[in-house]
């Protein structure tokens, strides 16, 4: 049941999307969402798919694959829809009982929609490309200036990276449990939606009894070799930038800029086609 | 020259209040309490032993036996309650040297999924390196290094997951071996493995003791694993109850039995012969000895 969860898994390749240092992905991202929801009108928005199609094209990461990721998002985009399409106040062109329908409302969601998919094709990009051990050492990193008011960086960096290395241990004791559970005479099939929740607790007792002598026995190898947190340790692998990575958060600061006077520029001289 | 010695050290687990209490309202309630870490009572009694550089050292005991408490008192992970450990002319409770204390004893534990920290087979034999903050180009040789010397280079880049039981356990044993360490606690490292896996994992640490000349101390249960011991230490019950070569401690018979050990299969194969009635001598404990032995009663 936890197989076809695409969404966010790395997909190897040698792009040069692939080669970024995390923490350019990671500015990356950040500037990419700041301008989804900065532009307003639609010249930026196909400024802006232009942009992400140069990104999946230089990712190297099949478009099918991309879609395929997007289809736990579906349901959700389809809320938005129909909540910014039937109860948006505005020019009303038509009703029926509580529901009303406005130029305004088909505008805001179609543009909600589309940002909503462009939001997290850009996201998930970012995972695409990047390996999460990767990601979090680039996570480390960006954090590291907020030792200072002791925001714990490392800590939060080494929990995602035991989370990661664990999820298909436990995904694989779920597997057992079920089973050994069914053997027992358990039901997990029948039955309305309370039944079935109600289930699933003879599965997640014993994980979480088991995840947490495991977290226990971690420890203890942890300490074992000489680990004792955050500060004074090294890597084996240190992130370091290359000429690419710089030309990278040049191009993304041009991005923002570019983004932003656009709105500006669209704002001030055109009336059509604002949101 | 010895590297390890313990002197009468004895072990008792903190007992906390509330469970005590559960426990005492379980016993009126239900059945008598049988762990004896709940009531209180001492793991480890009075403990003496010695382990000299470069030897190869079994402890052997059932379970409860004490075994993997003391295991854990090697490096500091536990500290004893009475008596003293030094580790190097180093007593563990000193706080400040803990750190070289488990830098040259390292440990290999029971569960191999539950002791790899990396996602990534490098980057987890590099975890004790990185801690001990050396340089980001001496971790990358000594990584390498360490996976030769257990066989498992060409798994550098491969994910934990997709290694067999005895291949992980190799890793761990990678992980600890790239600190330098002089001596290696394996704390019953091949009890989850396959037989297959199990004769990886003793021959590889074999070859480190022999070639690199570390010391290996091998905790188990399993006899056969005891057979190539420079010397043996049987725990029962918090106690040493025999301690010698691998031929003294076989020989003393039934006794094992009591301890709730069995005999190496090889062994009892020549104790059932020798119950028949063949004259096979009492020390005979590997595989070739025995056909020796038989060969020598065919030409008689």
């Amino acid at each position: 049941m936890f197989k076809d969860i695409t969404i966010g898994q790395y997909y190897p390749s040698n792009s040069i999307l692939h080669r970024l240092d995390p923490r350019v992905k990671l500015f990356g991202v950040v500037v990419y969402i700041a301008a989804v929801f900065i532009i307003n009108n639609l010249i930026g928005f196909i400024f802006l798919t232009i942009a992400i199609a140069l990104l999946i094209g230089m990712s190297k990461v099949p478009l099918k694959h991309i879609l395929k990721g997007l289809r736990f998002v579906w349901f959700l985009v389809a809320l938005a829809i129909f909540f910014n399409l039937f109860f948006s106040d505005g020019t009303i062109i038509w009703r029926w009982w509580i529901f009303h329908m406005s130029y305004e409302g088909i505008y805001r969601a179609v543009f909600f929609a589309v940002r909503l998919i462009y939001v997290i094709v850009g996201a998930s990009l970012l995972t695409y490309t990047t390996t999460p051990t990767t990601l979090t050492n680039g996570l480390e990193k960006v954090f590291k200036p907020l030792d200072a008011i002791h925001f714990p960086g490392h800590e939060i960096a080494m929990m995602m990276s035991i989370a990661l290395r664990f999820i298909p241990i436990l995904t694989e004791e779920i597997n057992k449990i079920t089973k050994a559970q069914l053997a027992r005479g358990a039901d997990f099939d029948t039955g309305g939606l309370i039944l079935k929740a109600r289930g699933m607790i003879p599965i997640m007792v014993p994980l979480f009894v088991s995840a947490f002598r495991r977290a226990t026995e971690l420890a203890t190898a942890m300490e074992a070799r000489c680990y004792s947190g955050g500060p004074n340790r090294t890597k084996m692998f240190p992130l370091k930038y290359e000429k690419r990575d710089k030309i990278a958060y040049i191009i993304l600061v041009l991005y923002l800029l570019a983004a932003i006077g656009l709105r500006i520029a669209m704002d001030h001289f055109l009336t059509w086609g604002a949101v | 020259m010895s590297f390890i010695k313990a002197e009468k050290i004895s072990y008792s687990y903190p007992v906390f209040e509330d469970t005590d209490e559960f426990e005492n309202k379980k016993k009126t309630e239900d059945k008598p309490a049988v762990d004896p870490k709940a009531r209180g009572e001492k793991a480890l009694k009075e403990i003496t032993l010695e382990v000299k550089q470069g030897q190869f050292l079994c402890i052997l005991g059932r379970n409860g036996s004490g075994k993997s408490t003391f295991a854990k008192h090697l490096n500091a992970l536990l500290l004893p309650t009475e008596g003293t450990v030094w580790v190097d002319d180093i007593d563990t409770k000193s706080e400040e040297q803990v750190w070289t204390i488990r830098k040259s004893v390292g440990m290999v534990f029971q569960n191999p999924d539950n002791q790899i920290i990396g996602s990534i087979v490098d980057e987890d034999v590099a975890f004790g390196l990185e801690n001990l903050a050396v340089p980001s180009e001496q971790i990358q040789k000594d990584v390498t290094s360490a996976l030769e010397g257990v066989g498992m280079s060409d798994y550098a880049k491969y994910s934990p997951n997709k290694l067999s039981g005895g291949q992980k356990q190799r890793v761990a044993v990678a992980g600890v071996l790239a600190m330098a360490p002089k001596c290696i606690v394996l704390d019953e490292s091949t009890a989850m493995l396959d037989p297959r896996g199990r004769r990886e994992v003793m021959e590889t640490v074999k070859r480190l003791n022999k070639e690199m000349g570390i010391t290996i101390i091998s905790i188990t249960h399993f006899m056969e694993e005891t057979l190539d011991a420079d010397y043996i230490y049987v725990m029962h019950k918090g106690k040493i109850a025999l301690q010698g070569t691998p031929k003294e401690i076989f020989s003393r018979g039934t006794e094992l039995y009591t301890l709730g050990l069995w005999f190496p299969q090889i062994y009892h194969l020549a104790y059932v012969l020798r119950q028949k009635g063949l004259d096979i001598p009492e020390d005979v404990i590997h595989a070739d000895e025995l056909k020796q032995a038989l060969e020598n009663l065919k030409k008689k």
